[in-house]
């Protein structure tokens, strides 16, 4: 939310006024209209058949070669799109009472649309470069925004005049840096025809247009999706939200993905064309949308792996939270972007030095005592007994009497062979009871003899009373 | 470098008190100078192996030319001289070397020093004033 904020602002102040903006648009309109009447009617003809085969047939701009067109502004399949959905935003932000299932498909229709604009600025603004190129080729690499692009063609035209207060939008850098290639272009490169302006003029005034829709859209997007989508919102922005759900077809889509799918969502292998990211590039990292988000475009390349897997799980989280509307303040998910932060933030700190362990104290331990009378008393507790003694034993030539146990296992009986009384018995192993708890031991049998008398009593019959208070007092 | 982050003993009753002062530890005072290649050498063995046998041993260093009082008590004459005391006794080591009093050469092995300060330590618990070093340092010639 805060970055698109900030982005769109960063439209405005670049733009200046929209309704500076837009006089200066019908100005140039008008201004293109004029040359067209003073242009012979030869051209307008050429113009016309050449337009002819496209404006009947109509080819979208994504297949269109760009070098064989005259006129772009024929092949835009958006800006016929586009009336409706900006007059239907106007309804909808005026009708406050609007149901939310219909609102978030809308909301989906006009993600899409964001989308193909932003596409068709890309097919535009090379479209312009591929024409401008031979008046003044240095142009797209000083200035690579395609806004500020459109602008300054519209502005310079064949002439590659630098008035300073037109060029405001430019930064103080950049105009210096212009102002100097422009110099060496303006006796350089070829001098464009007037069509070719006219179509130039055209271009760059629908690329202008278009831009200045595609913000209506996102800032409607973004007005309405803290609405939606609160938590999600608060996670990864409207805009990243908004393409979540999108290409889920819903806030319920989303609800039901795995986690583990939404940082593939927009990354190249899976939409193809729609995203529009460094070409070429062979990343481990899936740069789909969610990638592209604020939270983890500002972390370290190397945790925005890990961070992307942790977002991922809050988003899902949130969306679910968001579809049963549970907590529509967003409060949820602003606590989850801290806890993700927070957690990036430990991933990134130093490992704590580990502190040097100090040897024990060398002190010298008691001897182990092998012998002596205690010793050797501790040692009887724990002897064979002599019974088992016995089984160990064998008589010569004699057969040996043998047990099944329960597990069905043969035992010797060794020369025990039955008759027990003769062999000892063990009385070293027998347990002990201390003093201590020989009196403990006296003590609970009185008590339980107590006990019992207090249970074998004739409840019924008897006054008891004063016996059992006399045992209790005992 | 070592010498920089052990606590040095300016004053004759510095050393006093850091003997005194200590009622379970052994104490182990290098005299010397931190400027010679031998302190400088065993300062570093001694700061290594300091948080190690802190639990039985302190270390301090003194200077020999600050503090002289102890120069001619102790025969300290050698550039380098390690000597251990515990509860205010001084502890003999035979290292093999002649010198029962001191520790009189640069040694290069952490645990063997750690070695040595331990039976030094032991040999005080017990009693004994005169321990034998676990390695003997006899000049091999």
């Amino acid at each position: 939310m805060s970055l698109d904020q900030a982005l769109l602002d960063d439209l405005d102040s670049d733009f200046g006024s929209s309704d500076e903006q837009q006089q200066e648009l019908q100005e140039t309109e008008v201004d293109t209209n004029n040359i067209g009447q003073i242009q012979g009617i030869e051209e307008e003809q050429e113009k016309d058949q050449l337009n002819q085969p496209s404006s009947t047939t109509f080819i979208p701009l994504d297949r269109i070669q760009i070098d064989q067109i005259q006129d772009i502004t024929d092949h835009t399949a958006v800006s016929t799109k586009l009336q409706p959905v900006l007059s239907q935003i106007h309804q909808y932000l005026s009708n406050k009472f609007v149901s939310k299932q219909e609102e978030s498909q809308f909301l989906i229709t006009v993600n899409a649309l964001s989308l193909e604009i932003t596409n068709e600025i890309i097919i535009i603004h090379n479209f312009i470069k591929l024409r401008y190129q031979k008046r003044y080729p240095e142009l797209e690499t000083l200035v690579p925004n395609a806004i500020e692009y459109a602008k300054l063609v519209q502005i310079f035209g064949n002439e590659l005049k630098i008035n300073e207060d037109s060029l405001y939008f430019l930064g103080k850098e950049k105009l210096l840096m212009l102002t100097m290639s422009t110099h060496q272009a303006q006796t350089a490169g070829t001098n464009l025809t007037e069509t070719q302006l006219t179509q130039l003029n055209k271009a760059c005034e629908l690329l202008i247009s278009l831009e200045e829709s595609k913000r209506q859209l996102l800032s409607y997007i973004s007005d309405r999706l803290t609405v939606l989508a609160p938590n999600l919102t608060a996670i990864v922005g409207p805009t990243v939200s908004s393409q979540l759900i999108t290409i889920l077809g819903g806030l319920e889509g989303l609800a039901k993905t795995p986690s583990c799918n939404i940082p593939s969502l927009g990354s190249k292998s899976t939409v193809g064309s729609l995203t529009f990211g460094r070409s070429g590039s062979t990343s481990l990292v899936n740069e789909g949308y969610l990638f592209h988000s604020d939270l983890v475009q500002d972390m370290d390349p190397s945790f925005r792996k890990q961070a992307m897997r942790m977002i991922a799980g809050k988003v899902i989280l949130a969306a679910r939270i968001d579809f049963s509307g549970s907590i529509p303040d967003g409060s949820q998910g602003l606590k989850w972007r801290k806890e993700v932060e927070s957690k990036v933030e430990k991933l990134g700190e130093a490992p704590e030095n580990s502190k040097i362990k100090a040897l024990p104290v060398p002190k010298d331990m008691k001897a182990k005592k092998r012998a002596g009378r205690k010793v050797r008393k501790l040692k009887a507790k724990f002897e064979l007994s002599e019974l088992r003694k016995a089984q160990n034993v064998m008589m010569f030539g004699q057969r040996e009497n043998t047990v099944t146990d329960a597990y069905g296992e043969e035992i010797g009986l060794g020369i025990t062979n039955g008759n027990m009384a003769k062999i000892p018995v063990n009385v070293n192993n027998k347990a002990k009871v201390t003093k201590n708890m020989k009196g403990r031991l006296e003590k609970s049998r009185i008590e339980g003899k107590l006990t019992e008398d207090i249970f074998n009593q004739d409840f019924i019959n008897l006054p008891a009373v004063p016996s059992v208070s006399q045992g209790k007092k005992q | 470098m070592g010498s920089v982050f052990l606590p040095h003993l300016n004053s004759g009753w510095h050393v006093d008190q850091a003997i005194l002062s200590e009622d379970e530890r052994l104490v182990v005072i290098r005299f010397g100078r931190d400027w010679d290649k031998d302190c400088m050498l065993m300062d570093e063995l001694l700061y290594e192996i300091t948080p190690l046998v802190s639990n039985f041993a302190v270390v301090y260093l003194c200077d020999i030319d600050k503090v002289p009082d102890f120069n001619e008590m102790y025969e300290l004459y050698d550039p380098m001289t390690v000597m251990f005391f515990h509860k205010n006794k001084h502890m003999m080591c035979d290292f093999g070397t002649g010198d029962n009093n001191k520790l009189n050469f640069v040694m290069t092995d952490k645990q063997e020093l750690i070695d040595v300060i331990e039976t030094v330590y032991r040999g005080a618990v017990k009693g004994k004033g005169l321990v034998i070093s676990p390695v003997q340092y006899t000049r091999r010639s």
